[in-house]
């Protein structure tokens, strides 16, 4: 009923489903799962270990591909993409965070951020100065990033992830290596530069805490996922 | 400190105490068994690091036996295959002064007095089918029966491998004169397999012996078959004698009173190789030198494995410590697995060491028979070899290993690894090598100056070798730092940035390839230039059409025949004795020295126009044809450090009253390993010297009026003047025909050199291959990295390869100074100071292309393979890895 006031959603699931193979066994991880995001929504994707939240992720990612079912991004059908098209998705709408942080080691901060600006031509904006002063990085600019502390870090991929100011920002447990104070800290600042580039966010976690920021909840549970309203 | 008395345990004490030992010998034991126990299995599901490591190991260890057994051998072989039939001569009896057979009546006064240990020998080159040279031996086998049998049971103690034996022939018909000659196994399957022969337009029939035989690439015949082949009737060669060294007096006192005086024959005394084993002595030391150079360049390839293995355990390594195994069971564990390697890789080593060896052996044999006339024996194999590899290859392995697992051990329990201070003890570490190498250098560059022995330089040489490497890593550091302001924000610029830390871990196998590539572009280097400079040494030495050297007796008719010969420019004369060369006492040479030399004297003309002058006094012409000044060659000038102006004596000058004679000129003699003296034709008809000459050259007239002959109509006349003038082909060569042999000789005595080469270049580029491998897979995380932020995986390939093109390009760009500088060197000091040629250099383009387009090759294969194959996985996976 909502959705109809909506708009197109950014990303939509329509009967995916995923499943691995151990050996003999075969594990079904996501049984024909409909989903769908909108612009500018938040949605916390919380579930027991080993439910396919991060299957979830990776799959709206590209990082893996559905056994069945569509998935489309901004209207379009994801089934015939190539890594061409897959490529390009990332490069422009698309931000991920990461629980490891996965920054790209060789470059200081500065460049860590500048790089997804980089990849699609785009010059080093103010929104981007406002980013890094928000997130309070502006000492840190020029200085490796594997001599930073694990909450600088984590600013610093949040700060890559929104600095191109993506349609749709994917966090895996982004304060999972924080404690609770900073990841708080992290948690509103995300929605805060969400809520001001108009990036849906879709994140993975366990806290109960960080899943209170974000307007949505999708529980998954075996292979299934049920909605809340929040 | 706690100083408590000293009081006597008593035995419930020290009992105690024992226990407590023995437990905790067992705990420790134990805890290394566990450690091991984990690290087999981290090797199971990472086959490809062990892999790496043994493979590393046993190319080390293959390119050492490989070059250790074919060294070995052929220093053996100097002492065991001197003489025909595996018989070692103790004394010669050589053709007199200026003569260049014996009477064959020599051997019968010998035979007749009793003296049966000795055996007469006719040998020379004779001509096969399509104008082919074969080494031709003729002996009296009924006396090499004899003897063989006599003195296989004086050396059945001594000699523990059994040797061939002449009751094998079929004695009866090669004593009937019927028309066979041997050849060893080897040799007879390539060049006669049907047992059929063409020698000097006879066919004669082929008996194969054992290679062990020592025939190396000679033929054996019956002496009187030989002599007729060699047309020698009534001649000899030699005859070698056999004696116990204390009854050598005796012997020759035997030999005056039966009037075998120097006017008869000469006597000299052999020396069981060692003359040999001396003149080779500077071949086998670079072979040894190259076997050390592909050694270590194997062990880069071991010890990248091994860093690369740590490094992927680093995690496992510290969970292990914080599971309460001891610092000292986890170091044994890592020894214990070192030990291990080492010993399975060099096993593997050594079994493809010796079939190296297998393949190697041919080729030297042809380029020690061409250089210095030995003979090789069959290849034997030791198992010392195999343990010595492994003591070698340990003590190496545990050298390089054992700081890394200290650091290993000792790093802190409550974190990982950081990786940014590792990055940054790299760079330390690039800096104090970079540091290490220039001190290397410059003590080197101090030292070379003075070095005037083949030993020091060669020393030096390895110093220079060992600096090369150490360069690189700071070199590449500032290379891609150097780029840096160059690249554009985003791709390219993380490109370099992420180049810059791929130098800490490719640097081992880059040294390696840097080290393969200088070595391979300086020995092309040497060869090239050598090539060079003996085509031109040839343009100037032979000035001649045609060069002809016939049997001693003829010599006379052959040249009174020429002399009327109407198509006849110009006739040269060669004249040759062998004779002795006395350096005078000086500080240098505080006893009397002397040197065997061959004295040489040739007609004006060609002494003044084809005599490749290097120095000379500047009135040297005027004082040459007047006085007794002499030519030396650059090899003897060199070997004995003599110089312009230095007074020697010559035992061959004695009879014009004054044996001392003043080095006027040093000539190039290029290729030629002997000690030679010339000097001019008044002082040797002086001296009273053979008036005929050993060899005649001869200059043709053109169809027109001072017009040089064509080399068709030469072709027909040496056709023609062979047959009038009754020579053989092998008595009778071109000057095309010379130079085609001497360039085809050249070429084969560096055909060894240049195989091991190759194969210290191909070992290195498995290194590179063997760290692009383990690389790539180290970088997954790194590259999902960049994935997962839009880099697709085309732009991911390109980037990769891009990094690794920087990485060879800069290190090949580095192999052209350094190749250069070794190049220089190996001309400069080695060649000249081991050989005595004095070589121009001249840089090859073309080789250094070839060398970096086998690196570049490499690289390619070694970075699209692990590429492709990691691109074919899902990324994604890769972004939870450890990263290096």
């Amino acid at each position: 009923m909502a959705d109809v006031a909506k708009p197109n959603p950014v990303a939509k699931l329509n009967q995916v489903s995923k499943g691995f193979r151990d050996g003999e066994q075969y594990h079904q991880v996501l049984q024909a799962v409909n989903l769908q995001i909108h612009r500018g929504e938040t949605v916390a994707l919380t579930g027991p270990s080993g439910s396919g939240k991060s299957t979830l992720l990776n799959l709206i990612a590209g990082f893996e591909t559905p056994d069945s079912g569509e998935i489309l991004l901004e209207q379009a059908s994801t089934s015939t993409w190539q890594d061409k098209e897959w490529s390009r998705f990332r490069r422009d709408s698309l931000g991920v965070v990461f629980q490891q942080f996965n920054l790209l080691t060789p470059l200081n901060v500065k460049d860590n951020i500048a790089f997804s600006l980089s990849l699609t031509a785009q010059p080093w904006s103010p929104w981007c100065d406002y980013l890094v002063e928000k997130l309070g990085l502006l000492p840190l600019l020029h200085r490796p990033v594997e001599a930073l502390s694990g909450g600088q870090q984590q600013r610093v991929a949040i700060a890559r992830a929104l600095a191109h100011k993506p349609t749709l920002l994917l966090a895996d447990e982004p304060t999972g290596n924080l404690d609770d104070v900073s990841g708080k800290q992290v948690m509103a600042l995300l929605c805060e530069l969400a809520r001001e580039s108009q990036t849906s966010i879709l994140m993975v976690t366990h806290s109960e805490e960080c899943a209170a920021f974000m307007q949505k909840r999708w529980h998954l549970s075996q292979g299934a996922v049920a909605i809340y309203e929040q | 400190m706690n100083n408590k008395p000293l009081t006597k345990a008593t035995p419930t004490e020290l009992k105690q105490i024992e226990l407590k030992q023995t437990e905790l010998k067992q705990t420790w034991l134990r805890l290394t068994w566990l450690s091991l126990k984990v690290f087999i299995a981290h090797y199971r599901h990472a086959p490809i690091q062990a892999g790496a490591i043994l493979l590393g190991i046993a190319l080390a260890v293959t390119l050492l036996i490989g070059v250790k057994a074919t060294n070995d051998n052929a220093v053996r072989s100097y002492s065991d295959a001197t003489e025909l039939l595996s018989q070692r001569a103790d004394v010669l009896l050589t053709p007199p002064l200026a003569q260049n057979t014996l009477d064959e009546s020599v051997y019968f006064d010998l035979r007749r007095a009793g003296l049966s240990q000795s055996l007469a020998v006719v040998n020379g080159k004779i001509s096969g089918k399509n104008g082919q040279f074969w080494q031709l031996e003729g002996s009296d086998l009924i006396a090499a029966l004899t003897l063989q049998k006599s003195r296989s049971y004086a050396s059945t103690e001594t000699h523990s491998t059994t040797s061939p034996q002449m009751n094998d022939l079929p004695l009866a018909d090669l004593l009937n004169g019927a028309p066979t000659v041997i050849m060893s196994r080897s040799l007879a399957d390539k060049v006669a397999p049907e047992g059929k022969l063409v020698l000097e337009n006879s066919t004669l029939d082929v008996i194969a012996i054992d290679d062990n035989f020592g025939l190396g690439s000679a033929i054996l015949a019956d002496i009187s078959l030989a002599q007729q082949l060699l047309n020698m009737q009534g001649r000899l060669s030699y005859i070698a004698m056999f004696s116990e060294r204390e009854n050598l007096p005796q012997l020759k006192s035997q030999l005056d009173a039966l009037g075998i005086t120097p006017q008869k024959a000469s006597f000299s005394q052999q020396d069981q190789g060692q003359a040999l084993i001396a003149l080779t002595r500077s071949f086998h030391l670079n072979l040894n030198a190259m076997s050390m150079l592909a050694f270590v360049v194997g062990l880069f390839i071991a010890y990248n494995g091994v860093r690369y293995s740590l490094m992927k355990r680093q995690k496992l390594l510290v969970q292990l410590l914080q599971q309460g195994i001891e610092r000292r069971a986890l170091m044994t564990a890592l020894m214990f697995e070192l030990i291990l390697l080492v010993v399975i890789g060099s096993s593997l080593g050594f079994i493809s060491g010796l079939q190296l060896s297998h393949w190697l052996q041919p080729m030297v044999a042809m380029t020690l028979e061409q250089m210095y006339g030995a003979h090789l024996l069959p290849g034997i194999w030791q198992w010392t070899w195999l343990f010595e590899a492994i003591a070698l290859t340990l003590i190496a392995a545990l050298g390089a290993c054992l700081p890394l697992y200290l650091d290993l051990t000792r790093q802190a329990l409550a974190q990982g690894a950081n990786r940014y201070q590792q990055m940054q003890a790299h760079r330390k570490t690039h800096s104090i090598q970079f540091a290490l190498a220039c001190g290397l250098l410059t003590v080197a560059a101090l030292l070379f100056p003075f070095s005037q022995s083949y030993n020091i330089s060669l020393v030096l040489l390895g110093i220079v070798a060992i600096a090369i490497p150490l360069l690189l890593p700071q070199l590449l550091h500032w290379g891609v730092s150097a780029l840096m302001p160059l690249a554009r924000p985003g791709l390219w610029q993380y490109l370099l940035a992420e180049t810059r830390e791929l130098i800490a871990p490719l640097s081992l196998a880059m040294m390696a390839i840097l080290l393969a590539l200088s070595a391979n572009v300086s020995m092309n280097t040497l060869v090239g230039s050598f090539e060079q400079t003996l085509r031109t040494w040839l343009e100037t030495r032979l000035h001649a059409d045609l060069y002809i050297r016939p049997p001693s007796q003829r010599i006379d008719t052959i040249q009174t025949q020429l002399m009327h010969d109407p198509r006849v420019s110009g006739l040269y004369q060669q004249w040759q004795i062998e004779a002795q060369l006395s350096l005078p006492v000086s500080t240098d040479n505080p006893s009397e020295q002397t040197i065997p030399v061959s004295l040489l004297s040739r007609d004006e003309f060609s002494t003044r126009h084809t005599s490749a002058l290097k120095e000379s006094l500047p009135t040297l012409w005027q004082s040459y044809f007047n006085a007794p000044v002499i030519l030396v060659s650059e090899p003897l000038a060199i070997k004995y450090q003599l110089q312009l102006g230095d007074s020697v004596s010559l035992d061959a000058l004695k009879q014009t009253g004054n044996s001392q004679a003043i080095i006027g000129g040093i000539y190039y003699d290029h290729g030629n390993t002997r000690n030679e003296v010339i000097i001019s034709q008044p002082l040797w008809q002086k001296a009273q010297l053979p008036l005929l000459p050993v060899s005649l050259a001869a200059s043709f007239h053109g169809n027109e009026q001072g017009s040089r002959i064509s080399e068709a109509q030469l072709d027909q006349l040496q056709a023609q003047l062979a047959t009038e003038l009754g020579l053989s082909q092998a008595e009778i060569y071109s000057q095309t025909k010379i130079k085609t042999q001497a360039i085809a000789m050249f070429k084969r005595t560096f055909s060894i050199t240049l195989v091991l080469n190759s194969l210290t270049l191909i070992v290195a580029a498995i290194g590179l291959f063997s760290a692009c491998l383990m690389l790539t897979q180290a970088r997954q995380a790194p590259l999902a990295r960049l994935y997962s932020l839009g880099v697709s995986r085309n732009a991911l390939r390109a980037m990769v390869f891009m990094q690794m093109l920087i990485v060879v390009l800069i290190t090949c760009l580095l192999a052209m100074p350094t190749g250069a500088l070794l190049g220089y060197l190996l001309i400069n000091k080695i060649t000249l100071q081991a050989f005595g040629w004095t070589i121009k250099m001249i840089w090859d383009w073309q080789a250094y292309g070839k060398a970096i387009l086998i690196a570049l090759t490499t690289c390619t294969l070694a970075v699209l393979l692990p590429l492709y194959w990691q691109t074919r996985k899902p990324l994604v996976a890769s972004l939870q890895q450890e990263t290096l």
